[in-house]
């Protein structure tokens, strides 16, 4: 969807790809982590999860997501709500993602790859 | 991963909009936990390399204790307590309950544990007693620490109850071990001194070694396999079978009645159900190469199962008294320290500490500037090849100890130290990044950074 200050959802993804696991080298779309990104004019709203409800990483990869909504050119307000339903699993990690991990750290998550979408990600939770 | 891992040091978000509050302590209580268990690993490999022509004597000698309880109290209790403090609110989704007593009960450990390996090496029995008492102290706070998070929990799941029993046998563990060691002293517990020491041992390596480590890879091996989460019902008939075969055990070793063999298969039943349902978990796992931390937990499982027949044998008076029985339980013994617990930590060690240090130094700047992974923090070469010298070392001094030749013990240990140290230089490399620079010469990179190894070869 383009707004009529040209936010997409693609951008929005885009944004969210370069946050990316230190561990697994997968940035948090292809992790299946974000379940719905919603633009409204120039606002975007993000919902994601993280892989288990006890991880205290949730500051740094959440604010990590809205530094990097906040660089899209032309964005207004942004928002990223952690929810917890569904349970991530790691059957939501992309095709690409798992590529990634095959080539070893870095590899899939520079690249743009075909688009994992939040729609995707709530098929796999199913 | 780092949304799966523990972490600290920030200020806990507010608890509004879905948002949870940071649940495990600040860093620093983990890491002096692992740091100093890795210098207390080092220095008993080191030591054990210097006196390598004792350990083919009996194992019934005061020097072989100070070194054993080096290595049980300093580097494998301190870890377990340090990662347990890292990794059971997180896997139990609760907070610590207290940091500071975490705090105290460091540094009541650490002086008791130098009293008490220094005392052992110098044969001062009555010494022993006081510092024997720090280190009770420290396991009754650590025990109190973990007991008071495990009571608020609403639910008990498979982690929380291996954690409690291995708290439970770590109390019975320190209470005995006082016990024995006021015994030195006064004279008072009529029994034959090997059987006291080998319930003793048991009661440690399996309750509140093994029955921790069942309960944190039940959550781990999953998270970093990135396999599902295992059914619980197989799990709980393992953790029921185990710990009772393990509070069997202690009375009938102790007693030397026959009733140890129905208990040791207990044992070695719950030991098989373990073992099953990792690898099913590993069967079933997303991630396609295991990294060389996962690969050396689960080679720790590989002499797991070849002590239990040998355990079996023991229970079951199958191995005749005399010189072949002592060798074999001190190799029995020295596999279980150093390939299943040893293995097991070091490879845990490889994926907690990478992941502490990265949380401490990087993560408020995600999303701000690039940041490394946690693999650009060490060397994987090196943690191959301290992998296979690892193996081949613990192999070879175990050999050693089973022909009670010098030689060969020295070359084992010889070997295991070049494997210890190796793994201490990478850990090194870790720790170097909580003083390093700023993380931006490192990678992952949005568009126009340097690719990954170059940002990796900028950082060292």
């Amino acid at each position: 969807m383009t707004t009529e200050t040209g936010v997409t959802e693609a951008q929005a993804l885009d944004a969210l790809k370069q946050v990316i696991d230190p561990e697994l080298g997968i940035n948090l779309v292809d992790l299946g982590l974000v379940y719905d990104v919603a633009i409204e004019g120039a606002d975007v709203h993000v919902k994601m999860t993280l892989t288990t409800p006890g991880c205290p990483m949730h500051d740094s990869l959440v604010m990590g997501a809205e530094r990097a909504l906040r660089r899209i050119p032309g964005v207004g307000s942004t928002a990223v709500e952690l929810v917890w339903s569904p349970s991530w699993n790691p059957n939501m990690i992309s095709p690409e993602g798992i590529a990634a991990m095959r080539r070893g750290w870095g590899g899939g998550a520079m690249t743009a790859g075909s688009p994992r979408t939040p729609a995707a990600a709530r098929e796999a939770a199913r | 991963m780092a949304s799966r891992l523990a972490s600290g040091g920030s200020a806990p978000a507010p608890a509004a909009g879905g948002l949870r509050p940071n649940l495990g302590p600040s860093v620093w209580v983990p890491l002096r936990y692992l740091a100093t268990a890795q210098a207390a690993f080092l220095l008993a490999v080191t030591w054990g390399l210097l006196h390598a022509g004792e350990l083919a004597d009996h194992y019934y000698l005061t020097r072989t204790f100070a070194l054993t309880h080096l290595i049980t109290l300093g580097w494998i209790s301190m870890s377990i307590m340090g990662a347990a403090y890292q990794l059971v609110p997180v896997a139990l989704e609760a907070q610590l309950y207290s940091e500071r007593i975490a705090r105290w009960q460091y540094w009541f450990m650490l002086l008791g544990v130098i009293g008490m390996v220094a005392h052992f090496w110098n044969g001062h029995f009555h010494g022993m007693a006081w510092s024997g008492s720090l280190v009770f102290v420290a396991v009754l706070l650590f025990a109190g620490n973990m007991g008071a998070t495990l009571w608020r929990l609403p639910r008990w799941g498979i982690v929380a109850k291996h954690a409690a029993a291995s708290v439970a046998f770590l109390l019975a563990t320190a209470l005995v071990g006082n016990l024995m060691a006021l015994d030195k002293a006064l004279g008072f517990w009529r029994g034959e001194v090997l059987d006291i020491l080998h319930a003793h041992v048991h009661l440690a390596a399996l309750g509140w070694v093994t029955m921790m480590i069942f309960g944190v890879a039940y959550r781990l091996i999953p998270m970093f396999a990135l396999s599902a989460d295992p059914d619980e019902r197989v799990p709980t008939r393992q953790f029921w079978i185990f710990t009772v075969g393990v509070a069997g055990l202690y009375p009938t070793i102790l007693l030397g009645s026959r009733m140890q063999a129905f208990f040791g298969a207990l044992v070695a039943a719950g030991i098989g159900l373990f073992v099953h349902q990792v690898f099913r978990i590993a069967r079933g796992r997303k991630k396609p190469a295991l990294d060389w931390g996962v690969r050396t937990a689960l080679t720790a499982l590989g002499y797991l199962v070849v002590l239990v027949p040998v355990g079996l044998a023991f229970a079951a008076g199958l191995v005749p008294d005399g010189e072949f029985a002592s060798r074999l339980a001190f190799a029995y013994g020295f596999l279980g320290l150093m390939g299943w617990a040893s293995l097991t930590i070091i490879g845990m060690m490889q994926k907690i500490v990478p992941f502490l240090v990265w949380f401490h130094r990087y993560s408020a700047l995600v999303g701000m500037e690039p940041v490394p992974a946690l693999s650009q923090l060490y060397s994987e070469a090196w943690q191959r090849r301290g992998y296979w010298l690892l193996n081949i070392g613990v192999l070879a001094t175990a050999a050693g100890l089973l022909a009670a030749s010098p030689g060969i013990i020295r070359g084992g240990l010889l070997v295991l130290a070049v494997a210890a140290w190796t793994f201490g230089l990478n850990m090194l490399a870790i720790y170097r990044h909580l003083r390093g620079r700023s993380a931006r010469a490192a990678s992952p990179a949005p568009a126009g950074s340097p690719a990954p190894k170059q940002a990796a070869a900028a950082t060292r």
